[in-house]
C-alpha cells in the first residue's frame, strides 16, 4: 500500500466525498476569514461576472439579447434610436437599431434650456404642498447599492402617477434620484441618475410619454435625513417628484 | 471490494483479513488524510486572510523618516511690526515647512535641547554648529525682520552649509502676508530639496448650507469657494442660490495658448444646478458670468479636465444610464464638437472619470461588477464597440471604491475605498500594482486630489461634527482639518502648478 499518492487520493474519492469536499470549501470560503457575507457575495458577483463575460466573449455571445413586448414596442425603440443624437454612440450596431430595454433617452427638450417649452426647476411644484397630489407623487425607495424597483408598494405608486398623467396630458415632472449618506458624494452622483431613469423607465412602459419626464440626480446632497439607522437610510434612498403643468 | 487488486492473488483466510485490515487502515488513513486535508485548507485560508486583513489595516507611519526642524521665532531689527503680529507670520510658516511632506517641527521634548545647544545668537552671528548635530537637528530656520522685510536662513545642521532665503516685503495685512509666507516657505523647500513646495497654491471646495425645511424637507444650497492650500483667505466664487458640485481648476497651460493675458487664465468649472438639472459651467475667479460648457440633454455630472486642458470628460445619463462621455474643450468656447460616449455597459452606473498626466488613458468608477470598484483604460478611439472595451480593475482589496484622481506624476491613483468602518484613502501604485491605504483617524474620507508634488492630497471626510476638508502627504498620514466655519465643505481641489 504505501503511502497513498495526494493525486490519487482525489481520484479515488467518492461523489458523496468530492461534494463533502468542496462543501467543506464553500464554506471555508464563506466563513474562513474575517471578510463580512456582504463582502463575500460582492466579491463572487465580481468574479463571476467577470467569468461569465469572459466564457460569453470565447462564443462571440454579447448577452445583450432582450425582450420586446410588441411590435409596437419594437418600433417605438426603433423611432427613439434613429433620433438625431447630441452625442457620438459607442459603435453597437445593436444597442443603435433596437435600443437600450433597460434604459430610455432624454427627452429632446431640456427644461430651462434656451427655445426650451418646459421652463427651469424654478416653475416645478413639489406635490407634497397639496395633500391630494402628495397621496399620488408618493416617494419611491430602493434598496441599499442598487436602482431596482422592488415592492408592490413602490408599483402602486408608479401605477397611480402614470394614472394621473394621463388625466394631464399637459403635465411635465422631474423625476429625482436620491442617495442615503453611506456611498461617496460623487458615486452617488451616477446611483441617482439610475435611479430617477429606472423610476422614469418604468412610468414609460406603463404607458407615460417619455417626453414630459426628466430626471435629476441629487446623490446624496439633498438628505432627508441626516441621522444613523437603516430606516432613515431607505426612507433618504429614494425617486422624488416635482410637478409642472402648462 | 479492494482498492489494491495485487492483493487478491493470496485467497486465503490470512490473506483476506490482512486485506481486509489493511483495507480498513487504509480507508481510516485517507479519512485521516482527508480531516488534515481540510485542516491545512483551514489553516492556509486563514493564513491567508489574515495576512489579508493585516495589510487592509495597515496605515503609514512614516514620520520619523521627517527632517527635524527648529525654526526660531523672529528676529525683530527696527521691525515695522511688533512681535505679535511676527508671532503669526512665524506660526504660518511652521505650519508650512511642518506639513510640507519632508520636514518635521521639532516636538517639545527635542525642543528645549535644541535652544539649549543653540543660545541666544543674533540673526547675523555663528551658531555653535556641533552643539545643535549632538541633538539630532536637521534644519534651522533663523528670522529677521528688519524694517517690513523678512529674511530668512536655513542652516542644514549635517551638512554645516548656511543659505540665504528672502527678503519678502512684508505689508502688515495678515492675509497678503499670509501668503507672501507660504511663497517663503516654497522658496525654503526649493533650497533644500531642490524643487518648491505646494504652500502658494490655493484649493477650490464647494460649501453646502443647511435652510429653513419646507414642510418638513430639508432645503440647502452650496455655493464654490477658493482658499490657500491651508484653508485661509476663503473666497466665495458663485452665487448661484442652488446646489453646486465637484468644482475644477481649468489648467492654466491650455489657457496660455489663447495669449490672453494672466487674469483670463484664471478659470474654473462647476455642476451646478441652477436649471434643475446639474450642467457645467466655467467662470473667472474674478467675476464676471457664468459660462454654460454644453448644450447636451440630460444630468451632467462628475467632470473632469485633461491636464493639457483639452478635452473634457464627464458621467450623463442621455442614454438613461450613467455612462462616461468625452469632448474636446477649450475655455472660451466651452465643449468643441460632439461628446462621444468612451463607457457603456447596459443598467450600470458609471462616473467619476479622471485622466492620466499624458491625456491617454482615465480611470473611472463603475459598479457593472457588483460594488463600485476603480477602472483604468486607454480612452477609446472613435468608432470602438463597448464589446472591445477592457478596462483593468484596479481595486481588489476593498469593496465601494470611488473617486480616483491620477497623480501628476502618473505613478499613482488615489481613490476613496471602504474596508469595514469609515472610508479611508487609498493609492494604488501603477508601476507595482499595488494598494496602500494612505490615511489615518476619524471620519468617513472621500474625494481625494493630488497636489502637484504628488505627495499632498486634499479630501472631504464626515465626522460626528460634519463634513470638513482635510490635508495628508505620504509622509505624514495624520489628517490635518484645514477649513473651518458652519456647513458641510466638500470636493476640495488641489490647484494644479508647474513644478
Amino acid at each position: 500500500m504505501g503511502l497513498v499518492n495526494p493525486f490519487q487520493f482525489f481520484w479515488g474519492c467518492s461523489m458523496k466525498q468530492v461534494q463533502t469536499i468542496l462543501l467543506s470549501l464553500l464554506i471555508l470560503g464563506c466563513t474562513g476569514c474575517s471578510r463580512s457575507a456582504d463582502d463575500v457575495w460582492n466579491d463572487t458577483k465580481t468574479a463571476s461576472r467577470h467569468m461569465s463575460r469572459g466564457v460569453d466573449s470565447i462564443g462571440g455571445k454579447r448577452g445583450t439579447s432582450r425582450q420586446i413586448a410588441h411590435q409596437g414596442d419594437f418600433e417605438e425603440r426603433q423611432r427613439v434610436a434613429r433620433r438625431p443624437k447630441d452625442f457620438i454612440p459607442l459603435d453597437d450596431e445593436e444597442e443603435l437599431l433596437v435600443g437600450d430595454a433597460e434604459a430610455i433617452p432624454a427627452p429632446m427638450e431640456s427644461p430651462g434650456d434656451e427655445g426650451s417649452s418646459i421652463p427651469g426647476i424654478e416653475a416645478f411644484k413639489d406635490p407634497a404642498l397639496d395633500p391630494d397630489m402628495a397621496a399620488i407623487f408618493e416617494h419611491i425607495h430602493f434598496p441599499y447599492n442598487s436602482s431596482l424597483i422592488k415592492g408592490d408598494d413602490n408599483m402602486q405608486i408608479l401605477h397611480h402617477i402614470v394614472s394621473y398623467l394621463a388625466r394631464h396630458p399637459r403635465m411635465s415632472i422631474f423625476i429625482e434620484g436620491h442617495c442615503d449618506k453611506r456611498g461617496s458624494a460623487a458615486y452617488n452622483f451616477a446611483l441617482g441618475a439610475n435611479r430617477a431613469n429606472t423610476v422614469r423607465t418604468a412610468l414609460v412602459r406603463e404607458g407615460a410619454s417619455p417626453d414630459r419626464l426628466f430626471t435629476i440626480s441629487y446623490g446624496k446632497e439633498r438628505l432627508l435625513f441626516d441621522e444613523d439607522g437603516e430606516e432613515f437610510h431607505r426612507l433618504n434612498r429614494r425617486g422624488q417628484f416635482k410637478i409642472y403643468e402648462k | 471490494m479492494s482498492l489494491d487488486g495485487n492483493l487478491f492473488f493470496f485467497s486465503n483466510d490470512f490473506l483476506f483479513s490482512t486485506t481486509i485490515a489493511f483495507e480498513y487502515a487504509y480507508v481510516v488513513g485517507r479519512f485521516l488524510m482527508f480531516r488534515a486535508f481540510c485542516l491545512f485548507l483551514c489553516v492556509t485560508t486563514h493564513l491567508f486572510c489574515s495576512q489579508e486583513s493585516e495589510e487592509l489595516l495597515v496605515f503609514l507611519g512614516k514620520e520619523t523618516s521627517l527632517f527635524p526642524t527648529y525654526i526660531e521665532e523672529i528676529e525683530l531689527d527696527a521691525s515695522k511690526f511688533g512681535e505679535a503680529y511676527t508671532k503669526q507670520l512665524t506660526t504660518i510658516l511652521s505650519f508650512d515647512i511642518g506639513h510640507n511632506g519632508m520636514n518635521r517641527i521639532v516636538a517639545e521634548k527635542e525642543e528645549k535641547s535644541v535652544q539649549t545647544a543653540l543660545g541666544k545668537p543674533k540673526f547675523q552671528e555663528n551658531i555653535n554648529i556641533k552643539a545643535l548635530q549632538a541633538t539630532g537637528l536637521a534644519h534651522l530656520i533663523r528670522l529677521q525682520m528688519r524694517g517690513s522685510n523678512l529674511y530668512a536662513k536655513i542652516i542644514e545642521i549635517t551638512a554645516s552649509t548656511s543659505r540665504n532665503v528672502g527678503p519678502i516685503e512684508c505689508s502688515g495685512n495678515l492675509a497678503q502676508d499670509r501668503r507672501k509666507i507660504h511663497s517663503l516657505a516654497d522658496r525654503i523647500h526649493q533650497a533644500l530639496f531642490g524643487k518648491p513646495g505646494i504652500a502658494s497654491s490655493k484649493i477650490l471646495f464647494v460649501s453646502k448650507q443647511r435652510l429653513p425645511s419646507v414642510r418638513n424637507e430639508p432645503q440647502y444650497a452650496s455655493e464654490v469657494y477658493e482658499a490657500d492650500y491651508d484653508g485661509q483667505n476663503c473666497r466665495q466664487l458663485t452665487h448661484t442660490n442652488s446646489l453646486c458640485a465637484t468644482p475644477l481648476w481649468i489648467p492654466k497651460r491650455s489657457l496660455s495658448l489663447l495669449k490672453t493675458n494672466d487674469h483670463t487664465c484664471n478659470h474654473f468649472l462647476y455642476v451646478s444646478y441652477q436649471l434643475g438639472q446639474p450642467k457645467f459651467y466655467t467662470l473667472s475667479l474674478y467675476g464676471g458670468s457664468p459660462k454654460r460648457v454644453s448644450t447636451m440633454r440630460g444630468n451632467q455630472l462628475t467632470p473632469t479636465i485633461s491636464p493639457d486642458g483639452s478635452q473634457l470628460a464627464f458621467c450623463s445619463d442621455i442614454t438613461g444610464t450613467a455612462d462616461l462621455y468625452l469632448v474636446q474643450f477649450e475655455t472660451s468656447v466651452g465643449a468643441i464638437g460632439k461628446p462621444r460616449q468612451i463607457f457603456h455597459v447596459r443598467g450600470t452606473a458609471t462616473a467619476c472619470p479622471c485622466f492620466s498626466p499624458d491625456g491617454k488613458k482615465i480611470a473611472f468608477v463603475s459598479n457593472k461588477d457588483g460594488c463600485p470598484r476603480v477602472y483604468m483604460m486607454d480612452i477609446p478611439k472613435i468608432g470602438t464597440k463597448s464589446t472591445d472595451l477592457k478596462p483593468a480593475l484596479i481595486s481588489k482589496k476593498c469593496r465601494n471604491n470611488t473617486a480616483p484622481c491620477w497623480s501628476p506624476d502618473g505613478k499613482k491613483i488615489a481613490y476613496s475605498a471602504r474596508n469595514s468602518g469609515d472610508r479611508e484613502i487609498w493609492v494604488y501604485d501603477i508601476e507595482k500594482g499595488s494598494e496602500e491605504q494612505v490615511s489615518a483617524g476619524e471620519g468617513s474620507k472621500e474625494s481625494p486630489s493630488w497636489a502637484s508634488d504628488s505627495l499632498h492630497l486634499v479630501f472631504h471626510a464626515y465626522t460626528s461634527a460634519g463634513c470638513d476638508i482635510y490635508m495628508i502627504n505620504l509622509n505624514q498620514p495624520e489628517p490635518v482639518k484645514i477649513s473651518s466655519g458652519s456647513g458641510d465643505k466638500l470636493f476640495a481641489v488641489w490647484e494644479p502648478l508647474d513644478i
